[in-house]
């Protein structure tokens, strides 16, 4: 029995539709077979910009590890966001961080290796993939590491970043039975600390302006300066004019008090200071004969000494100052602590003063009424006003925040399971498969005619 | 013309194996099916619509807002953003709940951008692709109601680009004056330091303007921010600075006491923190004679300073820091001391004996002018500054939404029909096949 490639070919013919029905079928299996088990991955890569990041510390000093990217806090805040159906570990096993590393760091890396030296380098640039499931869309596996992005941006900034804010009095609760001067001491000293915040904001960033309610840091200066310029002294003076008090007797004893503490404390820098004074002085003697290049006397045994080369030191930036300058910056900063207690006492004894003068008349019902409005009329204008500044900045945090991670991409997406490369195999497979059975069928169909003949 | 029937029947019946009535049969079942498949697809398709929204300012690029803060492309499905739409869209049908699962975003970048960075910067170079575009579809789930996606998405389209520009751009009312302003609570010299105040904030922020660009003219009102800051600053240095000439020289005053109480608890206040930074100076100062030069050796370094000259530098020494704290914390005090100087000069000025015959009268009517002179400016000022922002944020953001129309599925139809016709037919030729093979063995086993 000859079976010739004409003979094939006759067979394959005539088995055409067959064969193409194969094919077909397979394809169209190939293509529910993709379609089931599609998923999506998506990625993105962002960049930390923090110069402590290439030293491998978080700007707080502390040791930064990438992975926090995927931490329960970030992955929590996703979940909620989302209102996913899973836990966090889930999530965190479909996500991974991987640094990307210059190829010229790859290469010092392997040089030093050679010499047995050790390379470290801490890469600020990650590639942040999601792995998605088969039952997620395209739009979950992009919605998902979208928000895994934005919730660790708001944690790293929440973590690291000195976020500004203003310390804001609940002034209707807070300020129950506090005396009149009282009062006004708290209002005066928030609207300061307000101001020196404001100030600050405003000396590195003085162009900005709230998108929310259009102020700038001056603006706000402005407003919080008519109430400490304007009101407050006006109720000040009111005060002290009619010794308005609810307690005078106790007034003057807190006042007292507070005094004798300032000088107990003025006492106490003062012994610090001292002490410091003495330990620089010791040092500074016993220094003074130690062999070193500088001395300019003769005879001391160090005339031949030399400076030394190539000695490098490590140096820890953080702390470069000597012993000696930190003895006398710790003696000029208790001096000064001293003299400051020194001054807040004299300030008490002038209030003391104040409400001890004979020669007052008392103040009448109206006048201590008048105060009590003016301090209410002060906190209601406070209250209001704390609110547009909270309200910058917000603003400014999110301005500023927004420096510290950068998304160099979009998030993408793509699929994982390419349906053409697929459709190909199970096409060609197909074909293959009925292509076999086919001549199979006919050439064992001819070999029995054969035999049987 | 029977002839012809003949030789068709012919035709069909050897190469098709099919008869006529076979064939029409396939047809008509494959122009059903078409129909049906093509209702199906026009129902899909014209119940999602899809608008690009494009973003184009300083910033977008980097992924960032107008105002510098980080851009959040599903703030577009936030809950404000999606009640504002419902309220657009004026249809009561809808919740948020029920569009935000309808709603999908997507990015236009390609993959390769993501490659591309990540190669770049192994390479030690710096890239970046950060989309600016943004398709948002959205998919209509009952699509047996009336179709108002391209509605709903109009309405989310007008929705956002009011949330954005509301949320993320530029404000100017800091521009706005109000002449009936109630300045009943300060007292005269106090109004002309608001005054003078809310015009300085009133040129700072179209000077920033006249920055960005200085040959702006309104079309409204003809003016330049540079028009406008000029009103203002001749405002400030001729009016007002005679208003406050007026008040200080005439001693006018609401209450003169009280008004000279107030500028003693400042001068007072301002005395302590005089004292407070004067003595901390002074302090730091005597540090510097008790410093033991002996202790530190101080070397010369070569070095180049800002002009690019050759300058003989120093190592920095304890005695450097001391003398810049106590230099800072003396023009701190020196501040203060300004403050304190002017108020003395103020409370001298009001307690002096004085022959002027100024009135509160006068001083009202000179505030009540300046203050409707600021209103004027004001109001052309917003109306300039609203045209400008207006015209540097139009194109902030744009949005492209599909135009409305029949769709009518052709195409679709055709495509359908014609596979149905190709898919029946070899369905027809499998069928015939199989039966003929059945035949054929079982007459193979029979004849055994």
């Amino acid at each position: 029995m000859n079976i010739s490639i004409w003979d094939i070919f006759k067979y394959l013919f005539k088995w055409k539709f067959v064969i193409a029905i194969s094919v077909v079928i397979a394809a169209v299996l190939a293509y529910m077979y993709v379609d089931n088990k599609q998923s999506y991955n998506s990625t993105v890569i962002i960049q930390l910009n923090d110069k402590s990041i290439q030293n491998g510390n978080a700007p707080d000093g502390t040791v930064y590890d990438y992975y926090e990217i995927v931490s329960p806090n970030v992955l929590t805040e996703v979940i909620e966001e989302l209102s996913l159906k899973k836990t966090v570990d889930s999530l965190r096993e479909r996500v991974t961080v991987t640094p990307i590393i210059p190829e010229s760091e790859k290469e010092i890396q392997k040089s030093k290796e050679k010499d047995g030296e050790k390379h470290e380098f801490f890469p600020s640039t990650f590639s942040v993939t999601y792995k998605g499931k088969s039952s997620e869309s395209t739009g979950d596996v992009r919605d998902i590491l979208d928000s895994i992005i934005d919730n660790y941006i708001d944690f790293y900034n929440e973590k690291y970043s000195s976020k500004i804010s203003i310390n804001e009095i609940a002034y209707s609760d807070e300020m129950g039975d506090y005396d009149y001067i009282e009062m006004v001491d708290m209002l005066s000293d928030n609207i300061s600390d307000t101001m020196t915040t404001l100030n600050s904001c405003a000396s590195s960033h003085g162009k900005f302006r709230s998108s929310s309610t259009g102020h700038t840091f001056s603006d706000l200066i402005n407003e919080y300066k008519y109430i400490d310029e304007f009101a407050i002294p006006d109720i000040y003076s009111s005060i002290y004019a009619g010794q308005i008090t609810k307690n005078k007797p106790l007034l003057i004893d807190n006042y007292t008090h507070k005094a004798e503490n300032f000088l107990v404390d003025k006492a106490n820098y003062e012994e610090a200071a001292s002490i410091a004074k003495s330990r620089m002085d010791s040092f500074s003697k016993a220094n003074k004969n130690v062999p070193n290049a500088y001395n300019k006397e003769t005879g001391n045994n160090d005339d031949d000494l030399e400076i030394i080369d190539g000695v490098y030191e490590w140096i820890n930036p953080n702390n470069t100052e000597t012993t000696y300058d930190q003895l006398i910056t710790s003696y000029v900063d208790s001096s000064i602590a001293a003299n400051n207690m020194q001054l807040k006492a004299d300030h008490c004894a002038e209030v003391i003063r104040k409400f001890s003068g004979e020669n007052i008349a008392p103040a009448d019902e109206a006048a201590i009424n008048s105060v009590a409005e003016s301090i209410t009329a002060v906190k209601t204008e406070m209250a209001e006003l704390g609110k547009v500044t909270q309200q910058v900045i917000d603003d400014y945090n999110k301005y500023t925040f927004a420096s510290h991670i950068s998304v160099l991409t979009g998030v993408n997406y793509y699929a994982t399971m390419s349906f053409y490369l697929y459709a190909l195999i199970a096409v060609v497979i197909g074909a293959l498969l009925s292509i076999l059975a086919v001549l199979t069928i006919e050439i064992s169909g001819e070999m029995k005619k054969h035999y049987n003949q | 013309m029977k002839s012809k029937k003949k030789a068709l029947d012919l035709v069909l019946n050897k190469y098709l194996k099919a008869g006529r009535k076979t064939l029409i049969y396939i047809a008509v079942a494959a122009i059903f099916g078409a129909l049906l498949m093509t209702v199906y697809h026009w129902m899909s398709v014209s119940y999602i619509n899809t608008m690009v929204i494009t973003l184009n300012y300083e910033g977008a690029k980097e992924g960032l807002n107008p105002d510098g803060s980080r851009f959040k492309i599903s703030e577009i499905k936030s809950d404000e953003v999606l009640n504002a739409a419902i309220e657009k869209a004026e249809d009561d049908s809808l919740s948020v709940e029920k569009i935000k699962d309808r709603i999908f975003v997507d990015s236009k970048m390609p993959l390769s951008a993501i490659e591309k960075t990540s190669s770049s910067i192994s390479q030690g170079s710096i890239y970046s692709y950060t989309p600016t575009e943004f398709d948002i579809y959205y998919s209509q789930k009952n699509k047996l109601k009336p179709n108002k996606s391209l509605d709903v998405l109009s309405a989310l389209s007008e929705a956002y680009k009011e949330y954005f520009m509301a949320k993320y751009c530029e404000k100017n009312v800091i521009l706005d004056f109000d002449s009936d302003a109630d300045l009943s609570q300060y007292d005269y010299y106090e109004i002309q330091q608001v005054l003078e105040d809310k015009i300085n904030s009133m040129i700072n922020h179209l000077a920033n303007h006249q920055s960005e660009n200085s040959t702006f003219r309104s079309k409204k009102t003809g003016y330049t921010f540079k028009n406008l800051t000029n009103m203002l600053i001749n405002l400030r240095d001729q009016d007002l600075a005679k208003l406050k000439a007026y008040i200080v020289q005439n001693q006018i005053s609401r209450d003169t006491a009280r008004f000279i109480s107030k500028q003693d608890y400042l001068i007072d206040k301002d005395t302590q923190q005089y004292d407070t930074n004067m003595q901390a100076s002074d302090i730091t100062n005597s540090a510097l004679s008790i410093y033991d030069p002996y202790i530190t050796g101080v070397t010369f370094i070569p070095s180049i300073d800002q002009f690019d000259e050759y300058y003989m530098s120093r190592t920095k020494t304890g005695i450097d820091n001391l003398a810049m704290k106590s230099y800072n914390q003396g023009m701190t005090a020196n501040k203060f001391k300004k403050e304190i100087d002017s108020r003395l000069y103020i409370v001298d000025k009001f307690t002096s004996a004085s022959t002027a015959d100024g009135s509160h009268e006068s001083a009202d009517t000179m505030i009540r002018d300046l203050c409707n002179h600021l209103e004027k400016i004001s109001s052309v000022s917003l109306l300039t500054d609203d045209e400008y922002i207006a015209e540097k944020t139009k194109k902030y953001i744009t949005v492209k939404l599909p135009e409305r129309g029949l769709y009518i599925p052709i195409i679709q139809f055709v495509k359908y029909f014609i596979l149905l016709l190709v898919v029946l037919f070899i369905a027809l030729r499998a069928y015939q096949f199989s039966m003929e093979y059945l035949k054929k063995a079982k007459k193979a086993t029979e004849e055994k």
